[in-house]
């Protein structure tokens, strides 16, 4: 038995030090990925606390049929998705209430203070890139996300995500596309016009 | 190889996962098509610019509170769980997400239940005024009755009275054979209407009137049924049997009281 698997026992027991062990393994990971699913710390941060708090909820119904971080990755997809269709919904509530057909990409609203180091150029790239992200469903973000910044293969994602490998295939597709698109709107910014 | 077959080999081609053969035949399609070729190295292009993105890592500062924010949350997680109707479920069933209809029923249903116990426990000020003036209605109702048997009863008590006075009265130690054919008459009219007033005065709950009158029933029934001939002392029968009963007596004072009950100013059952 792995040292993992005994603190997720012990855990299970309900001994809190060991689910802090967990946490402390676990929380860097999970931050990154709810800050590549988010675009900023402060919601990065928050989120990644749902997720420990819905894990500690949780906990007696984990089996250990998936990995440990494969099953936080899941939790962490999941309350992205939830996050961001609430913030779609609040702001169809306060702006647009007949645009509620519309795709939930073109739905969120673009941060309309840039922060300092957006007017840096890292800072400007890193505000194309973020929007270009921001642009894509939450299930394009997820899968583009999981495969590229945190090497997960498609098959990994789809045990993550809950579906077939053929459909991560599908949105990877269509969030490159997408994306494309969106960058080619920034592509003075990134050096790329000319070529 | 088609335009539609090249382009789906195009994410395994970007992440280096085609076999040799295929990779062959995606390069061959591309040199030879402007249109693949170009969304191929477009794709390329994004995946670069992509992977310019960087995070803004939390530092140590906000780790060290990290844990410290987190079992604020955790704790009040617990003491939700501690507490109030969360004890009575079920552990399995605790963390289950329960929909948010389910909590609209239940209120729907404490609403319902409410209404009705209040329904059945309680009955609104208009309701209790119907219900107060319903209790009054039989009371008037059964006051009334016991007003009219009272009345009745006097009425043969001052009559049996009159009677035996009468009887009494006579001139029976003269010796003379006197006809008492009309008392006699008078006496069995009496027996039956003190039969009815019997029953009325029982249902009534009257039973001061109710003794009396049976007490009359005894003298009343000698006087009805003695053969009238000479010799028979028909007086002195009535009257030993009124002595004994004192029924005269009796009726005297029922009828003082009630006559006392009368003059008294009448009590404001409104004002109840």
């Amino acid at each position: 038995m792995t040292d993992e698997r005994l603190l997720i026992d012990r855990a299970q027991q309900g001994e809190m030090e060991a689910f802090r062990e967990l946490v402390e393994r676990s929380k860097i990971n999970v931050y990154r990925l709810a800050y590549d699913l988010t675009g900023n710390r402060h919601d990065a941060e928050d989120l990644s606390q749902d997720v420990f708090v819905k894990a500690y909820r949780s906990l007696r119904l984990f089996r250990g049929d998936a990995k440990w971080s494969t099953w936080l990755y899941r939790i962490t997809v999941n309350a992205a998705m939830d996050r961001k269709k609430t913030k779609a919904q609040k702001y169809l509530t306060y702006h647009d209430p007949s645009a509620g057909e519309k795709d939930d990409q073109e739905l969120m609203p673009h941060d309309p203070e840039p922060s300092p180091d957006r007017l840096t150029d890292a800072g400007l790239i890193r505000g194309n890139i973020e929007r270009a992200l921001e642009a894509l469903s939450a299930k394009e973000r997820s899968v583009f996300v999981l495969r590229h910044y945190h090497d997960l293969s498609l098959r990994q994602i789809a045990e993550t995500m809950g579906i077939s490998e053929g459909t991560v295939k599908s949105f990877l597709f269509r969030a490159i596309r997408r994306l494309r698109k969106s960058l080619d709107f920034y592509k003075q910014d990134f050096g790329l016009e000319n070529e | 190889m088609t335009h539609k077959e090249c382009r789906e080999y195009f994410l395994d081609a970007l992440y280096g996962k085609l076999s040799p053969q295929d990779m062959q035949s995606v390069k061959a399609h591309l040199a030879s098509c402007d249109d693949c070729s170009r969304e191929f190295r477009e794709m390329e292009e994004t995946l670069h610019v992509m992977t310019l993105h960087k995070r803004e890592e939390p530092n140590e500062h906000d780790w060290s509170g990290y844990w410290d924010r987190l079992s604020l949350k955790l704790g009040q997680e617990g003491k939700r769980e501690r507490t109030g109707i969360f004890r009575l479920i079920p552990e399995r069933l605790r963390f289950a997400s329960t929909p948010a209809w389910v909590y609209g029923a239940a209120a729907i249903l404490l609403v319902a239940l409410g209404f009705i116990l209040g329904r059945i426990y309680f009955v609104t000020p208009q309701q209790g005024g119907e219900n107060l003036a319903k209790e009054q209605g039989m009371q008037e109702m059964q006051s009334a009755s016991e007003d009219s048997v009272s009345r009745l009863a006097y009425a043969y008590l001052q009559r049996s009275k009159n009677l035996l006075i009468g009887v009494i009265n006579s001139d029976g130690s003269s010796g003379s054979t006197l006809d008492y054919s009309q008392e006699q008459k008078v006496s069995r009219d009496l027996l039956e209407k003190g039969q009815v007033l019997e029953v009325a005065l029982g249902e009534n709950d009257q039973q001061h009137l109710l003794r009396l009158i049976k007490d009359l029933e005894v003298i009343l029934l000698q006087l009805a049924n003695t053969e009238i001939r000479p010799g028979v002392p028909v007086v002195e029968l009535v009257k030993n049997g009124v002595d004994q009963k004192s029924i005269l007596l009796k009726i005297n004072l029922l009828e003082m009281g009630r006559d006392s009950h009368r003059r008294q100013p009448p009590t404001t059952k409104k004002s109840s």
